[in-house]
C-alpha cells in the first residue's frame, strides 16, 4: 500500500534496548572473531522481496525495489555491548557489517540505500546516549565512534550502498558542517531545518541527502495542509520527507484516531471492512497526489540550469500567496546558547513556516494549472 | 542435574560487582535533579529531555547488568537499577537497564512496599503471577544504600 502511494513504510527493527526479532536478522553465532552470520535464510525470506522489487509485482508503479532500508546494527547488535570500546567490540561490529555488504552486494540488492541510523534515546535508561537527536552535545561523539566502526563499508564505491544517517533537531546547527563528510543522509526536525537556509548547500557539496521529518498533518486541518510537505521540499530542494511515526492509529481509531490521525495516515482494514490488508486514509491519497505533482516539478528542476528550482518556489509561493523566502523563516535567537539550555518556552517564540495556514482548498489547483503552464 | 541459581543468588552476585559510587554519581551534579528544571510542565516528553548522564559510570555499570543476566545460563532474567529521586524520595525511577527495562518503564513513579523494603536494606522477592522480581540493596563506598538491583524473570519487559 505505501508502494502504490509513492510512500515507503520505513520500519526500524530493533527495539531502543537493541533488540531484534528473529525474523529481521540473520542468524549470527559465535563470539569476537568467531563471529559470523550462520544463516541468511530467514532473513532473505523475509526482505528479498523488497530487494529485488519482486514484492511489488503487479502493482501499478511495478516491481522496483524499496529505495531505503533500516539496518538492524545498533548500540547493542551485532557487538555486545559490554565490549563496547574495546577491540572485541569493533571486531563484532565490523565483521558482520562487511558480512553484510558481501551478501547483499551477491544478492544483486544494488537498488536501495541501507542506512546505519543509531536511534537510541538516553531517556530510556538503556545507554548514555542520545544517537538521535542529539540534545547533549558531547553525544556527539557517537557519530565519531560508529562512523570509524562502520567506515570500511560505507567508504566502499563498489557493490551494496550503505550510509550513515542521522535524525537532527536539537544541534542541527552545529553539526551540519561539521560530519558532513561522514553523515551522508540528514533527516532534520523540519522546524529546526528551517533555521539553516545555508546548510543545505553545504550538505549538498558533500554530497549528502537531505529529508525532513514531522508528523502528519491532523484530521481536524485542511487537506491543504497535507499537501504542503511534498510542496516544501521543492521549494526548499530536500530530498524527501518523513511522518514520524506512522504506525499509532490506537484502539478506537475507527472513532478517533490518537493524535488526532497526526501519527497514522493508514489503519487496520479488518475492523469496518473485513480485509486483511491496511487501508489508506484521505490524507494519504491527497499525499499522493501531490507528490505525484510534486515529482513533476523536481524533474523539471533537473532539467533546468540553476534557476530552476526558484522559478518552482515562485510558482508555489504565488499560488499559496506566500512572501518571497517564506520558507526560510528566519533564525531563533536563542541559537548562541548551547541546546542543552534552550528550555521550551523558547519553542513557542522561535520562527516557524506557517504554508497553509488560512489558504482556500483550491490553492492546489491552481498551483497545478500554473505548473502545466511552467511544463508546456 | 546442571546447577542453578536462585534469582536473589543472582542478584547477589551481581550486586557485588555494582560500584555504587558510580551509581549515586551516574548523571552529572547539575542534572541530579532534573525534573525540577521542567517544573511547570506535565509533559513526559520534556522531562526525558533533561536526561544525561556521566558515560563511564553508566557504562560500567550497564556492563555489570548485562553480565549479571548472564551468571546463570539456566535463566533469562533482565537487570535494572533503581534509585529514589532526591528532590523527592516517594519517588523513584530506573536509572540504568542491562538488557530491557523493567515492566514499569523508565518514568519516575511512586515506590511500592517490596522495592521500598529493599531501599530499607532489606533483599526483597516479589512473586508475580508466573514471574518473580527480587530486589536488591545496592550501597556505595561509604555502605549507604544508594539504589536497588532489579532482577526479573517471566515477566515481559516493556516494549519500546
Amino acid at each position: 500500500m505505501a508502494h502504490e502511494h509513492r510512500c515507503l513504510l520505513h520500519y526500524l527493527p530493533y527495539e531502543h534496548s537493541g533488540r531484534i526479532p528473529a525474523a529481521f536478522i540473520p542468524e549470527v553465532e559465535g563470539r569476537g572473531k568467531e563471529m559470523h552470520v550462520k544463516d541468511w535464510s530467514t532473513f532473505d525470506e523475509h526482505f528479498g522481496p523488497y530487494l529485488d522489487g519482486s514484492a511489488f509485482e503487479g502493482t501499478k508503479r511495478g516491481a522496483i525495489p524499496i529505495p531505503y532500508m533500516y539496518l538492524p546494527f545498533n548500540f547493542h547488535w551485532p557487538a555486545d555491548y559490554v565490549k563496547f570500546g574495546t577491540k572485541g567490540y569493533r571486531t563484532e561490529f565490523a565483521g558482520i557489517m562487511e558480512e553484510f555488504h558481501r551478501h547483499f552486494t551477491e544478492r544483486g540488492w544494488l537498488r536501495t540505500k541501507f542506512e546505519l541510523f543509531l536511534n537510541h534515546k538516553k531517556r530510556y535508561k538503556l545507554f548514555p546516549y542520545d544517537g538521535d537527536e542529539t540534545r547533549f552535545v558531547w553525544d556527539e561523539k557517537v557519530n565519531d565512534i560508529y562512523y570509524d566502526l562502520a567506515k570500511d563499508v560505507l567508504e566502499k564505491e563498489s557493490g551494496a550502498k550503505f550510509v550513515f544517517r542521522t535524525d537532527a533537531s536539537w544541534s542541527y546547527g552545529l553539526h551540519f558542517g561539521k560530519y558532513a563528510d561522514l553523515i551522508k543522509l540528514w533527516v532534520v526536525n523540519h522546524q529546526m531545518f528551517s533555521w539553516f537556509p545555508e546548510s543545505l548547500d553545504v550538505l549538498r557539496d558533500a554530497g549528502c541527502e537531505v529529508w525532513t521529518y514531522g508528523s502528519a498533518e491532523r484530521i481536524s486541518q485542511p487537506l491543504l495542509a497535507t499537501a504542503i510537505s511534498p510542496l516544501a521540499a521543492v521549494a526548499r530542494g530536500v530530498d524527501g520527507f518523513v511522518y514520524w511515526e506512522n504506525t499509532l492509529w490506537g484502539d478506537d481509531w475507527h472513532v478517533t484516531p490518537d493524535s488526532e490521525g497526526s501519527t497514522a495516515v493508514f489503519y487496520p482494514g479488518d475492523r469496518l471492512f473485513g480485509l486483511q490488508e491496511p487501508i489508506p486514509s484521505i490524507r494519504l491519497k491527497v499525499l499522493r497526489n501531490t507528490m505525484q505533482v510534486a515529482d513533476c516539478m523536481e524533474q523539471w528542476v533537473r532539467a533546468q540550469p540553476d534557476s530552476g528550482r526558484a522559478r518552482m518556489g515562485e510558482a508555489i509561493a504565488e499560488a499559496f500567496g506566500l512572501a518571497p523566502g517564506a520558507w526560510w523563516p528566519g533564525k531563533p535567537d536563542f541559537l548562541d546558547k548551547p541546546p542543552y539550555e534552550w528550555e521550551n518556552a523558547m519553542f513557542s517564540e522561535a520562527p516557524i513556516a506557517s504554508l497553509h495556514e488560512g489558504r482556500p482548498s483550491e490553492t492546489l489547483n491552481d498551483l497545478k494549472r500554473s505548473l502545466w503552464g511552467i511544463l508546456g | 542435574m546442571p546447577k542453578t541459581y536462585s534469582l536473589m543468588e543472582i542478584a547477589r552476585l551481581g550486586a557485588l560487582f555494582l560500584p555504587g559510587d558510580f551509581l549515586e554519581d551516574v548523571m552529572p551534579p547539575e542534572r541530579r535533579e532534573y525534573p525540577l528544571k521542567v517544573a511547570g510542565t506535565d509533559s513526559q516528553f520534556a522531562l526525558g529531555d533533561e536526561v544525561d548522564f556521566v558515560e563511564d559510570h553508566f557504562n560500567a555499570l550497564k556492563r555489570v547488568l548485562l553480565l549479571t543476566e548472564r551468571i546463570d545460563p539456566l535463566r533469562r532474567p533482565y537487570a535494572a537499577l533503581w534509585i529514589r529521586r532526591p528532590e523527592n524520595p516517594a519517588l523513584g525511577e530506573v536509572m540504568v537497564a542491562g538488557g530491557s527495562l523493567p515492566s514499569e518503564g523508565a518514568d519516575i513513579m511512586p515506590l511500592w512496599p517490596e522495592i521500598l523494603r529493599a531501599f530499607s536494606g532489606r533483599p526483597t522477592r516479589r512473586d508475580r503471577g508466573g514471574g518473580q522480581t527480587v530486589y536488591f540493596p545496592v550501597r556505595n563506598s561509604d555502605e549507604d544504600i544508594v539504589g536497588v538491583l532489579e532482577l526479573t524473570e517471566n515477566v515481559p519487559p516493556l516494549f519500546i
